[in-house]
């Protein structure tokens, strides 16, 4: 069964009650919440995801609930719950959706130690995955959201997971997230995306998710091998430049986009080399996405 | 134990059960569980020594994989602080010995394969305090920031300085020289744990075996505050089977807690370990220890703070009156560690002046 199989009501009710399990990428989270904002996002964004009311093992139990307490009447806030655990401080209560996604993310990152973890996007094309870690702000979501747009598969916008026993990378598809600029340059770029709630005022600024394509969802078990390591740089009015760099650069810019480099020690360097050895690197600075996507559809020929 | 939540849990760490046997239901408790209290490295460690990885559903394996793979960062780090504090104990003529969970996992103890540790916890003489913290500091150990009373608080009354943190590895070391506040009732001779210590490893030394049973009891069952109790009552089942493996003097353990004057954490530490883990401890021993002593209160109702202070605080095992008995036990500890008059004073401060001075100290 998938989540658009359930009436938005049955769903919602189904949060509320024992809740339900939830695959996203090679992990099952059981998601339980009262908040109709939350059900809402799940609904919206997670349509062609598989669930299950009565999976028996469970990867990630997760809690999403209006914190109770007398703050709550002044400002309603909303709390993350993980394992009877709550890992950070709650969000105010319409950031729900950003919380569910960033609660998700953080259950992934801080305990799947199988997989070198690196904060990059990651798409695939003609079987050849294309690695683009980047900081905040270098347009890394948005590029990979545009591809994916133009029928590039979603491993992740967010985490890359390489598998420290043949660094193949495995997919994690679930929302994509955009934030200021960039979700009106998307709505612009690709119209029949579907948005999920707009989070204003986040610590990122306003924020939003685009619903990933059933495709990618579907094909989560199909493991993609990396052919490119790409650091995109969004620059307004530069002109395309592709610049090859050479395998150190790559490797090291890689580990300082890594989540869990040092904890995984001589696992992650060998995970990473392979990684690096089998990829072609460079420096990308784009201005205009359909021009970009052209390049990378060249590279990935 | 009353509750058999964590049944499952406890019989697969301790064998009385195998891999094999376990439904998914079952399985998806015990990761839940053992995550809550920090024993899923330790429980790879039992397994695939048991040969039964192979047994875990697939589904399941990589969450013990994965908390292996931080337990071994854990070791490595511990070695690597070692080989930076070996030097600087030598050049004092000082042996570097290690307690709790370091000492455990560095000796090698079958048990604690997997073991994870916040920090390090490291015994010395206290008359060696003051040369050894200075030359840590030029090693780049420096104390935690805290206030005139806190600091008083640790040098006079307590069994360890302030912890130290490294300025930029940012470990954290413990450094006790004895294993109880010096203002409780119960009064351990520190100079005698030095006499009976071992070397494990070149350079680095543990308590002696009894010792270290005494210890792990005594910061259990002594204690104010209970996170870690269900691992720490783990290490005591672990640490009481490898000594048995070798035929061990019951009585040799029952003298020396009498002579350190700690029979009454060992009298708890054995009974639950007992209850929970089902360590085969020998019943006379337990005769034998109760004779010696015995709770003031009666046990039954010991048992029922007890039992619900060492489940976890895991909702499939929450019982009514876990929020209360952790209460009651909290000021238990405080009294065990205290003398009444004394005790009344510290809690008036860290009520009402502590959170002042935190106000002054940030502005």
């Amino acid at each position: 069964m998938i989540v658009s199989d359930f009436s938005v009501d049955e769903c919602a009710n189904q949060l509320r009650g024992s809740g339900f399990a939830l695959n996203i990428g090679p992990f099952w989270c059981h998601i339980q919440s009262s908040l109709p904002s939350v059900a809402s996002h799940i609904t919206q964004l997670y349509p062609d995801a598989l669930v299950s009311k009565d999976r028996a093992f469970i990867d990630f139990p997760i809690k999403i609930a209006r914190k109770s307490g007398l703050r709550g009447w002044v400002k309603p806030l909303a709390e993350f719950t993980f394992n009877g655990n709550v890992p950070f401080t709650p969000l105010s209560l319409d950031q729900s959706p950003a919380l569910t996604e960033w609660g998700i993310n953080w259950c992934v990152s801080a305990h799947a130690h199988q997989y070198l973890i690196l904060h990059a996007a990651v798409v695939e094309r003609n079987g050849k995955a294309v690695i683009m870690p980047a900081p905040s702000g270098s347009g890394k979501s948005t590029l990979c959201t545009a591809l994916v747009a133009r029928g590039w598969r979603l491993l992740s916008d967010e985490l890359t997971l390489i598998s420290i026993k043949d660094s193949m990378l495995q997919p994690f598809a679930k929302p994509m997230s955009l934030k200021n600029e960039s979700i009106q340059v998307i709505k612009d770029f690709w119209p029949e995306a579907v948005f999920g709630h707009l989070c204003t005022d986040t610590v990122k600024g306003c924020v939003t998710h685009v619903k990933p394509p059933a495709e990618s969802v579907r094909l989560t078990s199909k493991m993609a091998e990396a052919a490119v390591v790409l650091f995109p740089q969004y620059k307004q009015g530069a002109a395309l430049q592709l610049v090859k760099k050479e395998k150190a650069y790559a490797y090291m810019s890689l580990v300082e986009n890594a989540f869990n480099y040092h904890l995984l020690g001589a696992h992650a360097f060998h995970a990473l080399s392979r990684v690096v050895k089998q990829s072609d690197s460079y420096d990308f600075v784009y201005s205009d996405l359909d021009e970009a996507i052209l390049q990378l559809e060249w590279l990935v020929r | 134990m009353s509750s058999t939540a964590f049944q499952p849990l406890c019989a697969l760490l301790t064998g009385d059960v195998t891999a094999k046997e376990l439904s998914l239901d079952e399985w998806n408790l015990i990761i839940q569980q053992g995550r809550s209290t920090h024993v899923l490295a330790m429980l790879y460690s039992r397994l695939s020594l048991r040969e039964q990885m192979a047994d875990v559903p697939v589904s399941v394996q990589w969450h013990l994989e994965a908390a292996s793979i931080v337990a071994e960062k854990y070791l490595r780090d511990t070695w690597s602080e070692i080989k930076y504090f070996l030097p600087v104990f030598s050049s004092l003529g000082q042996r570097l010995i290690l307690l709790k969970g370091a000492a455990y996992v560095i000796s090698d103890k079958s048990c604690a394969v997997g073991r994870t540790f916040s920090d390090i916890d490291i015994l010395l003489p206290k008359e060696s305090l003051q040369t050894l913290e200075s030359a840590l500091r030029w090693h780049g150990w420096v104390g935690s920031n805290q206030s005139a009373y806190d600091q008083r608080y640790y040098r006079e009354w307590m069994h360890e300085i302030p912890p130290l943190i490294h300025v930029k590895r940012h470990t954290v070391i413990d450094i006790h020289h004895t294993i109880l506040p010096l203002t409780a009732a119960l009064k351990p001779v520190a100079s005698k744990l030095f006499e009976s210590t071992q070397e494990v490893v070149d350079g680095v030394w543990t308590l002696s075996d009894i010792d270290m049973l005494l210890h792990s009891a005594t910061h259990l069952f002594m204690d104010t505050e209970f996170d870690h109790a269900f691992r720490d009552l783990l290490d005591f089942d672990g640490l009481t089977r490898s000594v048995m493996e070798q035929g061990f003097d019951w009585k040799a353990l029952l003298d020396r807690g009498q002579e350190m004057d700690l029979i009454p954490p060992l009298y708890y530490a054995l009974r639950y370990s007992r209850r929970m883990f089902n360590t085969p401890i020998p019943k006379e021993v337990l005769v034998d220890c109760q004779r010696q002593w015995q709770p003031v209160l009666p046990i039954r109702l010991m048992d029922m703070l007890f039992d619900r202070v060492i489940m976890p605080p895991h909702n499939s095992a929450r019982r009514k009156g876990t929020v209360i008995a952790r209460k009651l036990l909290f000021v238990r500890g405080h009294y065990l560690r205290m003398p009444f008059g004394l005790l009344v004073r510290h809690l008036f401060h860290k009520a009402f002046i502590s959170p002042y001075e935190k106000k002054s100290t940030t502005k």
